[in-house]
């Protein structure tokens, strides 16, 4: 953690949970022997609010939530060529609703799943390694973004299979990208962490025309005149280590690194002169025993509550927007002893998915309290 | 900061006096100062407490801000989610999709209701429990194997060589790489502290500190001790504290005396600073190359040019002062007057005026509106042009012009030694490198296995006359160019060459056999033909016969395709056949220092992939991050190019050439010429054994390209 100026000190969460919600286990699913990476819900499309998808290994797996505790399995897709390993997914949908599940990992190539159809819908080959996050634009959910291994990230249109912007050059990321962020309002904005121990905030305003081209290109997706952006309008270095997740709330940002907490800090940019400026730590949320990189966190639809796994098995739910940020619960169970490598939290936040290190899916619900 | 603020100084002084007491016994006034201790760091505490008070205030504040704003918005979200259900309909395609109909089924299963699947063997959906097995409980689909790219790290184009930019410097810098072989993160840095240090004293006051100082110094004044214990607490020098409330109490004071001149605030302050100052970051960017256009000796016949358009260049231009009848009585009064006005002309406003002296010459129009432009007017800067005597100011500006050039020059180089100075303290730890590649030299391309000093860096001297024993080219061996301030009758000049017949191509021509290129402007007989002639063909110059000696500055070069190596990764291949000794392109990248390389080849190396070439005694090329396609050329032993460095227009370039014919679509090699012990194991030859002890010790190389 960098250092912080005396009088501007972030305010600390307590570890004492407030108990406003508990949640007991309901499910366990063992997938496979691989570690599964990455877990989500559909927040995309209100029909599928209840449906997840999971990686680990060379599967993709979609399962739908059911009252009781019951899961259900869906889809499965398995990648032909056994080495590779998916280290992420996310829900995009195509302009007529269909939905899409975009999955990258070791190979870095980034499959496009047509969950509707039940087949592969296209595959991106040009990161120059591992993939190691993908996100998508709620706004405009055929708009994807990776994060790379190759210090890159690529703005990608699911629905041409155009490339359409890549973040990196000059003022770009030195080291492996680990996560990447659209801002939820600004079309524009985005934000992105890796291993250089900086988090860097890009603007593609003066870049849009492309993202708009990119929706009508008829040409083949590799004519497309792709464009670099080579210069952040931020960056900022708030942690001393890799940091391995960064998500907007609102204006301000959440980011992670290894230190056993997660931080809230506002981006305070100098219009004049792109790449300079301030950043402004707000809050901090304490989460113990996280201090293995990889590890992300998840949040509700309305952003309320974040959940995060730690090296022990054991789950945070935070209340986050709230000052103090007050520890909703925390979650453990014996047999859970593995790391969690991400959570997922449901539209509204009743239901918490932990997908670990051993290859487990547990499901986590809310217990009514009288 | 300076700034002007005659209260400062009373201020503190009457409530400094209350804790300092004088006292006869030795033990009570040890008591004093410890009590006067507890009492500072009371008061300090009770600020803080305040201060603290309202930051928690700001922050639920920004933080409630922040729900309403993001309600908005993910209400909008919710909203187009919803929408999208609709789509489909709206399409008037309402054919239900497989990940509704596995939905149903889902649900249905739940309920009990029988679903009638149309693929028998396989159910469609699966109700799981705890325990049960996912693996092969649904039939899974496969997605078809695709061929994955060699890997590469994200590289930007660049058709020529560019020096580092400062932020890019991986030295002092803690870095953190992945092993994915031992699964272990390793620290590479010269030292934590180091870094640390250095960002603290970049570190700008912020709002709460100020509020911090002023009200503590308020309550207790500003003795050594509550600066001492304030400092301590911002973890500061206790000058700067002092610094920063005396600027805080005269920022304030100007505030109050009008509110007008706080505005100003900024814009003062940088007149009062001189010229020098001012240009601070100019004179960092000076460069001699550049300089070329405003070069002195070439300057002094536009000093002579006359007033030569009689229009006034606005309504204060000294023209219209002039003309009127009425002044012109006065004439004579000018000078003593505007003498006078001359000194209360502020330090900037002096210099910019000398230095529009030698920009522009005695033309006040010039003068005014380019560099007094809203400070003094036309008919000003007439008048002190007037009293400010011919023969002096040549004088004076013949002195400030050689003045200049060797403070720029020296600046230049004081700005090179303060870099290293900060960086050396850095490099007396213990390197943190984990790993046992911390002791040795980084692998480099080299241009060739010879043990041959490399080639020095070229930088302008800055003689005006004939180079002597000041110059700083014959101190640094290497001969003076066009862009030298010294004439060109100088002894040390490379004269350039000759040729007709032979077009430069072989080693009788003294540019090729010195490797270097020929440059139009310096040999004699050097020219090339532009276009197809329908503009007119330049002035042929010995005999027709055109320069073939010129490709890298013209960028006469072959196209190259990146492709898939056929020996390993990526690979360059050629789109055209070539002839022998034909140049094919640049290799371009970051010029770097070899500090600054050894560095960056500790985690090259790691890696076992390096892009760095060595270019001369002060540069190494770093293609890693910037660079073209010539970078992804292979090593082999037995290549068909070679590279060669070569100098052009002063810089020196790495050219790749054909070392035989090679036919279109081949793959493109060159012999990497690591140096002897730092050859990594692919690059050895068959049957090569490890360097022999003795060899390590003596050899200075290290594994860069060398051609």
């Amino acid at each position: 953690m960098a250092k912080i100026t005396l009088g501007c000190e972030p305010v600390i969460g307590s570890l004492i949970p407030s108990k406003k919600r508990d949640y007991r286990v309901t499910n366990r699913l063992q997938e496979g022997k691989r570690p599964i990476y990455a877990v989500i819900f559909n927040f995309i499309d209100s029909r599928y609010y209840n449906v997840f998808a999971t990686v680990g290994g060379n599967r993709v797996t979609v399962y739908q939530c059911l009252e009781g505790g019951v899961i259900a399995v869906l889809q499965s897709y398995i990648d032909e060529d056994k080495d590779e390993s998916f280290y992420t997914v996310s829900w995009a949908c195509d302009a007529d609703g269909t939905p899409l599940l975009v999955a990258g990992g070791i190979n870095g190539i980034i499959r496009v799943i047509d969950a509707g159809n039940e087949k592969i819908h296209k595959s991106f080959v040009g990161h120059g390694d591992s993939v190691n996050e993908i996100r998508t634009q709620a706004l405009r959910p055929s708009l994807v973004l990776s994060a790379s291994k190759d210090e890159s990230v690529r703005l990608w249109n699911v629905q041409t299979g155009i490339c359409i912007l890549i973040f990196a050059g000059a003022g770009g990321h030195r080291n492996e990208v680990l996560s990447v962020d659209f801002h939820p309002s600004d079309i524009y904005r985005i934000a992105s962490c890796g291993m250089d121990n900086t988090v860097k905030i890009w603007s593609m305003k003066e870049f849009w025309t492309y993202v708009e081209r990119s929706f009508t290109w008829e040409g083949s997706p590799s004519q497309f005149p792709t464009k670099y952006v080579q210069f952040p309008v931020l960056i900022a270095s708030i942690h001393t280590n890799y940091v391995d997740c960064n998500r907007w709330l609102g204006d301000f940002i959440l980011s992670k690194s290894v230190d056993n907490e997660f931080v809230l800090w506002e981006p305070k940019m100098k219009e004049q002169s792109p790449g300079e400026g301030t950043v402004d730590i707000l809050q901090k949320y304490p989460v113990p025993e996280c201090d293995i990189w990889f590890i992300k966190l998840s949040c509700d639809f309305h952003y309320n509550a974040a959940a995060i796994g730690n090296r022990e098995g054991k789950i945070f739910v935070w209340e986050l927007q709230t000052s103090p940020p007050s520890l909703i619960a925390r979650l453990s169970h014996v047999q859970s002893k593995s790391p969690i490598r991400q959570t997922a939290m449901s539209f509204d936040g009743s239901t918490i998915l932990s997908c670990c290190e051993d290859g487990t899916i547990w499901r986590w619900d809310t217990v009514a309290t009288s | 900061m300076e700034m002007q603020s005659p209260k400062v100084h009373s201020l503190p002084s009457t409530t400094a006096g209350r804790s300092e007491s004088p006292d006869d016994s030795t033990n009570a006034k040890l008591q004093e100062a410890t009590s006067t201790l507890s009492q500072i760091s009371k008061v300090i505490d009770s600020v803080k407490k305040k201060v603290d008070a309202d930051r928690c205030v700001y922050i639920m504040k920004r933080m409630k801000e922040n729900r309403i704003k993001l309600a908005e918005i993910t209400k909008n979200h919710h909203k187009l989610s919803v929408e999208r259900r609709n789509l489909r309909i709206i399409n008037g395609d309402n054919i239900i999709n497989l990940l509704e109909k596995r939905q149903k089924d889902a649900i249905d299963m739940q309920d009990g209701v029988d679903i009638s699947s149309e693929e028998d063997e396989h159910v469609s959906v699966v109700l799981l429990g705890s325990g049960i097995p996912v693996k092969n409980s649904v039939r899974p689909i496969n997605l078809p194997e695709m061929e994955k790219l060699p890997p590469y790290t994200t590289w930007v184009f660049m058709d020529r060589n560019r020096r580092m930019t400062e932020d890019q410097s991986v030295v002092g810098r803690r870095r953190i790489y992945y092993d994915r072989n031992g699964g272990e993160a390793l620290i590479c840095s010269d030292s934590e502290e180091e870094v640390i240090d250095d960002e603290e004293d970049k570190k700008e006051f912020v709002e709460s500190e100020d509020n911090i100082i002023r009200m503590t110094i308020e309550q207790l004044g500003s003795s050594d001790t509550v600066l001492e214990l304030l400092a301590q607490r911002l973890s500061r020098k206790p000058c700067k504290v002092k610094a920063r409330y005396e600027a805080l109490v005269s920022r304030e004071n100007v505030r109050e005396s009008s509110k007008y001149e706080d505005t100003d605030f900024n814009l003062n302050s940088f007149l009062d600073k001189d010229l020098e100052a001012a240009q601070d970051s100019l004179d960092n960017l000076f460069c001699r190359r550049c300089l070329e256009l405003i070069f002195p000796a070439e300057k002094n016949c536009t000093w002579n040019i006359k007033d030569d358009e009689n229009v006034p260049c606005g309504p204060h231009c000294y023209l219209k002062v002039k003309s009127t009848p009425n002044h012109g009585s006065k004439d004579t009064d000018f000078p003593s007057n505007s003498h006078q006005d001359y000194k209360y002309w502020r330090t900037i406003e002096k210099s910019l005026f000398e230095k529009g002296l030698e920009i522009f010459g005695r033309n006040s129009c010039l003068i005014a509106r380019n560099l007094l432009c809203g400070l003094k007017t036309c008919t000003e800067v007439f008048n002190v042009l007037k009293c400010y005597n011919n023969n002096l100011s040549s004088q004076v500006n013949n002195i400030t012009n050689s003045q200049s050039d060797s403070c720029k020059v020296e600046s230049n180089n004081n700005m090179i030694k303060r870099s290293r100075l900060l960086r050396r303290r850095g490099r007396i730890r213990r390197f943190k490198y984990t790993w046992k590649s911390g002791g040795t030299h980084s692998m480099r391309k080299r241009i060739s296995d010879k043990q041959d000093l490399p080639c020095r860096q070229y930088n302008p001297c800055g003689c005006q006359s004939t180079c002597g024993n000041n110059c700083s080219c014959l101190a640094n061996e290497t001969t003076c160019e066009k862009y030298c301030g010294c004439p060109k009758t100088c002894k040390n000049r490379f004269r350039g060459c000759h040729c007709a017949k032979n077009q430069c191509r072989s080693r009788q021509c003294p540019c090729f056999a010195a490797n270097r290129e020929c440059d139009p402007d310096v040999c004699r007989h050097c020219w090339i033909s532009c276009g197809d002639g329908s503009l007119g063909t330049p002035s042929k110059k010995g005999d027709n016969y055109e320069c073939r000696n010129m490709k890298l500055l013209l960028k006469q070069q072959q196209r190259v395709l990146l492709g898939r190596s056929d020996v390993s990764g990526w690979g360059a291949f050629l789109r055209n056949s070539v002839a022998k000794h034909e140049y094919l392109g640049e290799y371009t990248g970051e010029l770097i220092s070899h500090h600054e390389a050894d560095k960056r080849g500790k985690i090259y190396d790691r890696e076992n992939s390096s892009f760095l070439f060595n270019l001369n005694d002060q540069y190494v090329l770093d293609a890693f991050r910037k660079g073209d396609k010539l970078k992804f050329a292979n090593h082999s032993p037995n290549p068909n190019c070679y590279a060669k460095v070569i100098m052009v227009d002063g810089d020196h370039r790495v050219g790749i050439f054909a070392k035989e014919k090679i036919w279109a679509g081949e793959e493109v090699f060159y012999d990497y010429h690591y140096a002897p012990d730092q050859t990594p194991a692919w690059a050895k030859k068959p049957g090569e054994s490890g360097p022999k002890r003795e060899d390590m010790a003596s050899s200075s190389g290290r594994a860069k390209k060398r051609a």
